[in-house]
């Protein structure tokens, strides 16, 4: 996924290594569902 | 006939099963032209054709029974492996989950004719928490569907089989050391292309240390959780600020993506 936004001229993507699960192991902060931001909401350029 | 099919008439049964039992395990061994070897020798009345449907069925169903276990004890972690180890890592996860998700159990019985599903089909489904009975009974028909179907077309086209076999034994060696030759730079273009890939990743990964520190400083970042949706309502929480959209969403929708700003995607 990275690749292809990249190909499509978004150069500066940079996946979270680990994932969700490394940062939740070194407990930072997270929002629940509620407050997440939806599709919907995304923001625009 | 000599070669493959001598090879597999003196071996056997046993040859059959350790081949898609390997197979299924994940190794890179194409299964596929062995059952049709085997179906051309059942053809040619060398070998049994129900001897051979329930090696190969047993055998299968072993291996899928092994991984659908360690997906049911080790979880996500088992999916994450094996993605990493396959030659396509980068729409593993979400491809294999996605086909899951739309159709359940009943991928198991289309897994094993798609690249890449086959040995990640099992695991998924323990991760999922599939029952054991319908498991069994979804995947036993699957591996059923495949072998029957290679078998049945080696039993079926017999006559042109031997005479492939025939021609190919006077090529001699050449023909086997180009098939060999080809059948490794493919490979090789694979894994190159797959060290390409890694390489690229790792140079612009962002650490979570890095990104606790970007936020702290008030940094705008656009930061997207692609966490198929059945992992995203199973812990439904993201990082402060994420959007929650999947794959598909986000390349539809990278246009309103800001270009001057640090986008993080992750995953599970």
């Amino acid at each position: 996924m990275a690749l292809l936004l990249k190909k499509q001229g978004i150069a500066r993507i940079r996946p979270l290594q680990g994932g969700l699960g490394a940062w939740r192991e070194r407990g930072y902060p997270l929002s629940s569902a509620d407050n997440a931001s939806r599709a919907e909401r995304a923001p625009h350029g | 006939m000599h070669g493959p099919l001598e090879f597999l008439l003196g071996h056997g049964a046993l040859l059959l099963f350790a081949w898609v039992f390997a197979e299924q395990l994940g190794l890179p061994l194409p299964a596929i032209p062995l059952l049709l070897a085997a179906g051309a020798l059942a053809g040619a009345g060398r070998l049994s054709l129900a001897v051979s449907l329930i090696t190969a069925v047993s055998a299968a169903l072993l291996a899928d029974v092994l991984w659908y276990e360690l997906g049911r004890r080790r979880g996500n972690r088992v999916l994450r492996w094996l993605c990493r180890i396959s030659l396509e890592p980068d729409s593993c996860v979400r491809r294999t989950e996605g086909v899951f998700a739309r159709h359940g159990a009943r991928s198991l019985l289309v897994a094993k004719f798609l690249p890449g599903l086959s040995t990640v089909a099992p695991p998924l489904a323990g991760i999922f928490g599939m029952q054991p009975a319908r498991f069994l009974l979804f995947d036993a028909a699957g591996a059923l569907l495949w072998a029957a179907s290679f078998l049945g077309l080696g039993f079926a086209f017999s006559g042109q089989l031997e005479s492939i076999a025939e021609r190919a034994r006077s090529l001699g060696g050449v023909l086997f050391v180009l098939a060999a030759g080809a059948l490794a730079a493919y490979i090789g273009w694979k894994w190159i292309a797959r060290q390409r890939f890694l390489r690229e990743l790792r140079i612009a990964r962002i650490t979570p240390e890095e990104l606790k520190a970007k936020l702290d400083a008030g940094e705008e970042l656009v930061i997207v959780d692609l966490r198929h949706a059945l992992d995203f309502d199973a812990a439904p929480e993201t990082i402060p600020g994420a959007v929650h959209m999947d794959a598909q969403e986000l390349q539809k929708r990278n246009e309103r993506l800001p270009r001057d700003r640090e986008v993080i995607l992750y995953c599970t």
